[in-house]
């Protein structure tokens, strides 16, 4: 049985990393604390976690400040708690390589399916052939792609979209992340385009489009394409 | 009976208001005198030496000791400010230092010989100006005065005496001195001490006892002075018994009025009023009547001054624009209560005067009914140096070349068509000529056409030709008459004419002054107010203008406003402006107070106080006629009040906010603790429970705490983030992020949002097939649209259901949310938006927030949203978003 994963919690609020630390001791992770950006940072190096949650609200620097010192040496997975309202926050966070977000106040479920996320990316990928989420069917060798085991036409465009939510499947991507990887770096402002092809690939991938299950809306951050249980 | 003993409000009120005024301001006490030599500034001194040995702060201001040795000892130990010195012509003259005083701001200063008249280049012209400013910054003033020097005083002086007196103090000065303090000293007594040299050096003295100090003259201003102190005495005790509801022999209300002209007299009149109207202690009024008679410049300068006195010796002024003196008299007379009317004696020479029925003086017995006139014989001393200019003299020569060749030409014409007309043909077409010429030219070339056509007439056309001979007695009647009809006519048609220019002139102020009425009403800032006022002032006055306001905070110094199209070139322009502001009176160039500016500033005054200055810079060098002056006051008034209003409008705005926020603050602190408290009570009471191992052991009611812990934590959850929605809208510094956006996604994101909330009820959506994208703020319009969603639930039964319909057009995007709950009381209809407004018998747990976010939500995107009853059942929220720009669908954008 392979060790228990480490995570190292970098929040100022004693309570909530307490609270954090009994449920997620409960769930079989070890709980690394810092009370500090400074000490976080000193303890990302020291601890080697599997996953990192950042509380963006630190007394002593900044949230951001904090992930751009750790993503300067290692790629850990970071989640980042982040208050109601903080959009600009949270992009900013993720556009500078924070993995996905919570915002405070949150459930516990909300936060564990996210850890699930954050630790199954940090292994490597193993190189499949295929990919099974809920109704959607993708063989990437064939580049065919089914609902419901009924095959649906993609166009190259919609393919290499889908292609990017797949690779980050359960993560939050940006508006200017997704524009960014599939029409290249000058259409990054172009957010028009992605509403359009969003509303689309939910056309021709959800099971009912008016209620969607697989992407889902980040509202003011990005979309998200959910893990749907099997 | 009580009532008569009661002062009329009024008199009490101007009573109290005076003591506190003066409260405020510096006392002046004034040493007054007969003549110099008895004992005034020696008095002066021992009375500030009294207060500097009770420790008071004295200083000497200015103490003139002319050399006496007794003055000069009583000058030891007091503390004085160098004088200033001012070079002039080569001398150098020295003056009291004003701005060392304020500055040193001690309790009293002394200030010798209040009427002196200060050196160029200090700034005022007069020493009692001076005073008037010490006293203005509270600091007392002890002064000396001789009687001479008392401006109503000055003819019965120089009656007396034989001496004019040019250095004058305004009687108002004397009036508002809280203290007269009489040096009285027997002539005799005075003498004697003259010849001892005790008053001016042995030369000296011999000069002055030769002409001033006559015994004679110093018994009559020992007099004076007894006679003005006794009358002080009188009003100070009349006010007493006012204030003190002393029953008097109350005098009844008399007012005088006193004509004020151009001419030399006038002055006289109006002297002589004032000491009658102190006498009766009636108020009185000084009449200017304006009439079509152009004024010289002399006499423009003299009536100016004699306007000028009459306000410094305390009238009110009344101008009046009429042709007919006599009747403007009346008539402002009547309109003013006037008892009694002060004319100077005159004498009806003119033709017209004759014919309108004699004399002002007879016309003004005629007419006045009740009221009654005195006429004052006016002061043989005067020289009549100022005769009306001859009328031949005021047109252009130009003018007078153009009558005689129009003339000329028509004779010509007529001389060589003298076969066909006759002579007395002739007379007529020449008479036709001048009075068409009256309507061209002036009075002059009218007299001179006229007297020129009929020498023309009789000389080349009236037999025997070319002579001035006339033979028949017919013809000699018809010249005469010709030229006394030429006369007349052109008279009279240049009459009308000059009335009309006036006229015409007076409509074009009043059209200025409608004008800037007119744009100040208009004006909807501050700023555009500055700009209307420089702009109408530089029109009407052909000058530039700079406005001076009081900066925020505390309103002490000025700043010009940026739309004047004066600007000073030198810092001092901005302290004159400055003394004006603080002083509240006009100075600068043409005034009496700090000449050396190079525009004239004068205060914006209101009820209140001034609210800025305007200064003016003349384009051409010459100073406002009197006419234009009044304009001028008129349009500063309409300026000073319409800053008022706006002043006052601004700070009433800013009352009302702060009571609004005051109200907010409380109704939040109301519901807020309340909405704040429940679920904390929950959380506190059930996780308590919780830590109770009995309760904790069974499972089902474990779960029940549980889920109240958790649902209790999203209400907290809730009112908070809609008190942050709401400080975010209140703060101003909501700004919409536009983004194309899908609206249909938008609706599956807040339904998924609120799916706990919505569970109960039966959600039903007509969306639009392939809504466009519109550009909107996501964030904010998915809170707006959730708002009111939950409200729908939060206020229908469950098992109800809500429709959610979306449309768009080519402008408006619409979401519009339908239940069946009860629908609105009808009073509860305009208030469903505002903040804390919950209905009477609406469920706990809301905050009373959320629609009033909704609705700053979707007004920030510019839209609207509204509620209304259904005519079924329930309420209905329309939602309306404006499309600026014009959507944009899936094709359009790939294209």
């Amino acid at each position: 049985m392979a060790p228990s994963p480490i995570i190292l919690i970098i929040d100022d609020e004693a309570q909530i990393r307490r609270f954090l630390r009994v449920s997620l001791e409960a769930s079989d992770y070890r709980v690394v604390e810092a009370a500090t950006g400074h000490d976080g940072i000193v303890q990302a190096a020291l601890s080697h976690p599997n996953v990192v949650i950042l509380d963006l609200g630190l007394p002593d620097m900044s949230g951001n400040e904090v992930l751009m010192k750790i993503r300067e040496w290692s790629s850990v997975p970071v989640l980042v708690l982040s208050v109601q309202d903080g959009e600009q926050e949270k992009i900013a966070a993720l556009d500078a390589g924070a993995d996905d977000y919570v915002t405070k106040p949150f459930s516990m479920g909300e936060l564990l399916a996210r850890l699930r996320v954050a630790t199954r990316h940090a292994q490597p990928l193993a190189d499949t052939p295929e990919f099974r989420n809920g109704h959607l069917f993708v063989d990437f060798v064939h580049r065919e792609v089914a609902v419901n085991a009924q095959p649906v036409k993609l166009t190259a465009m919609e393919y290499n979209l889908l292609l990017l939510f797949i690779k980050h499947a359960g993560k939050v991507l940006t508006h200017r992340q997704i524009l960014k990887e599939v029409w290249g770096p000058h259409t990054v402002e172009q957010t028009q385009y992605l509403r359009v092809y969003m509303a689309q690939l939910r056309k021709k991938l959800e099971v009912d489009p008016t209620q969607p299950q697989l992407f889902l809306t980040e509202s003011g951050v990005g979309y998200r394409m959910v893990l749907l249980e099997a | 009976m009580n009532d008569k003993i009661r002062p009329a409000p009024e008199v009490l009120l101007a009573a109290i208001q005076r003591e506190e005024k003066q409260a405020q301001r510096g006392k002046l006490k004034i040493f007054f005198g007969m003549a110099a030599g008895v004992g005034k500034t020696f008095a002066m001194l021992q009375a500030a030496q009294a207060l500097r040995s009770r420790g008071v702060h004295v200083l000497a201001g200015y103490v003139e000791t002319h050399g006496r040795a007794e003055t000069e000892e009583l000058l030891q130990g007091l503390p004085f400010v160098p004088r200033l010195k001012i070079p002039y012509r080569g001398v150098e003259l020295e003056e009291m230092d004003l701005d060392a005083i304020l500055q040193l701001k001690p309790e009293y200063v002394l200030v010798d010989e209040l009427a002196h008249t200060n050196a160029e280049g200090v700034r005022h012209h007069k020493r009692y100006q001076d005073v008037l400013e010490l006293l203005e910054h509270g600091i007392n003033v002890y002064t000396t005065l001789n009687v001479q020097h008392i401006e109503s005083l000055v003819d019965t002086v120089r009656q007396i005496t034989g001496i004019s007196v040019h250095e004058t103090v305004p009687d108002s000065m004397v009036d508002r001195a809280d203290e007269i303090e009489v040096i009285d000293l027997p002539p005799e007594e005075l003498l004697k001490r003259l010849s001892e040299g005790k008053v001016y050096t042995p030369e000296r003295s011999a000069a002055a006892i030769q002409n001033f100090f006559r015994k004679g003259n110093l018994t009559a201003l020992r007099e004076i002075v007894l006679r003005k102190t006794a009358e002080r005495v009188g009003m100070d005790l009349q006010e007493y018994m006012q204030a003190h509801r002393i029953e008097g022999p109350w005098k009844t209300v008399e007012r005088l009025m006193v004509a004020v002209g151009a001419s030399p007299y006038s002055e006289h009149l109006i002297r002589w009023t004032r000491r009658l109207a102190a006498t009766m202690e009636a108020p009185w009024v000084a009449t200017y009547v304006q009439t079509s008679h152009a004024l010289t410049a002399n006499e423009e300068r003299r009536l100016k001054r004699n306007i000028a006195l009459a306000r410094e010796l305390g009238a009110e002024l009344v101008t009046t624009v009429d042709e007919d003196v006599a009747t403007a008299l009346i008539r402002v007379a009547q309109q003013k209560n006037v008892t009694q009317i002060v004319v100077g004696k005159s004498h009806a020479k003119s033709f017209w005067e004759r014919l309108r029925g004699g004399s002002l003086v007879n016309r003004l017995l005629g007419d006045s009914g009740g009221i009654d006139v005195y006429v004052v014989q006016s002061d043989a001393a005067v020289p009549e140096k100022n005769k009306r200019r001859a009328p031949l003299l005021q047109a252009g020569l130009l003018q007078y070349l153009q009558a005689a060749g129009v003339v000329i030409v028509v004779a010509a014409l007529c001389f060589l068509a003298s076969g066909l007309i006759d002579y007395r043909a002739v007379g007529m077409f020449l008479l036709f000529t001048v009075s068409l010429l009256a309507l061209l030219v002036g009075r002059g070339p009218i007299f001179m056409a006229a007297a020129l056509s009929a020498s023309i007439w009789n000389f080349f056309f009236i037999p025997p030709l070319f002579t001035f001979h006339i033979y028949a007695f017919a013809d000699a009647l018809l010249l005469g008459m010709y030229f006394i009809i030429a006369l007349v006519g052109g008279e009279l048609t240049a009459r009308i004419r000059k009335r009309d220019l006036g006229v015409r002139r007076r409509e074009q102020q009043a059209v200025a002054l409608y004008h800037l009425a007119r744009e100040l009403n208009r004006a909807k800032t501050l700023d555009d107010m500055m700009r209307t006022a420089e702009h109408e002032i530089g029109l009407a006055f052909n000058a530039r203008v700079g406005c001076f306001l009081p900066q925020a905070p505390d309103k002490s110094s000025l700043a010009l406003h940026p739309a004047s199209t004066y600007t000073p070139h030198a810092e001092k322009e901005l302290t004159v402006a400055s003394w004006v502001y603080q002083n509240r009176k006009p100075a600068g160039r043409g005034t009496n107070t700090l000449l050396f500016a190079e525009a004239v500033y004068y205060p914006l005054l209101t009820g209140n106080g001034a609210v800025g200055v305007i200064g003016i810079a003349p384009l051409l060098a010459r100073p406002l006629t009197l006419e234009q002056e009044g304009l001028l006051q008129t349009f500063l008034h309409q300026i000073a009040a319409a800053l008022e209003r706006e002043m006052l409008r601004a700070a009433a705005e800013q009352a009302h906010v702060l009571a609004a926020s005051e109200r907010l603050y409380k109704t939040l602190l109301n519901s807020i603790s309340h909405e704040l408290r429940t679920p904390l009570a929950t959380i506190t009471g059930a996780s308590t429970s919780l830590l109770d191992e009995h309760t904790a052991k069974e499972r089902e009611r474990r779960a029940l705490l549980v889920s109240d812990i958790f649902s209790a934590g999203q209400r907290l959850n809730r009112l908070v983030k809609n008190l942050l929605d709401m400080t975010r809208l209140e703060s101003g510094m909501l700004k919409p992020n536009l983004e194309w956006c899908d609206a249909n996604d938008l609706v599956h994101v807040v339904l998924r949002q609120l799916a706990a909330e919505l569970a109960h009820h039966h959600m039903r959506l007509e969306l639009a097939d392939d809504l466009p994208l519109v550009r909107m703020d996501f964030v904010l319009m998915e809170q707006a649209l959730a708002n009111i969603l939950l409200n729908a639930a939060q206020h229908t039964p469950t098992g109800t259901a809500i429709t959610l319909r979306t449309a768009v057009t080519e402008k408006v995007l619409t979401f519009v949310v339908e239940d069946e709950g009860e629908g609105f009381p009808p009073e509860a209809l305009e208030h469903v938006f505002e903040k804390f407004y919950r209905l009477p018998k609406a469920k706990t747990g809301g905050t009373g927030l959320g629609l009033s976010i909704a609705r700053g939500f979707v007004e920030a995107h510019g839209g609207a949203i509204f509620a209304e009853s259904r005519l079924e059942k329930g309420a209905r929220f329309i939602l309306r978003l404006p499309l600026t720009e014009a959507p944009r669908t899936p094709e359009e954008i790939l294209a």
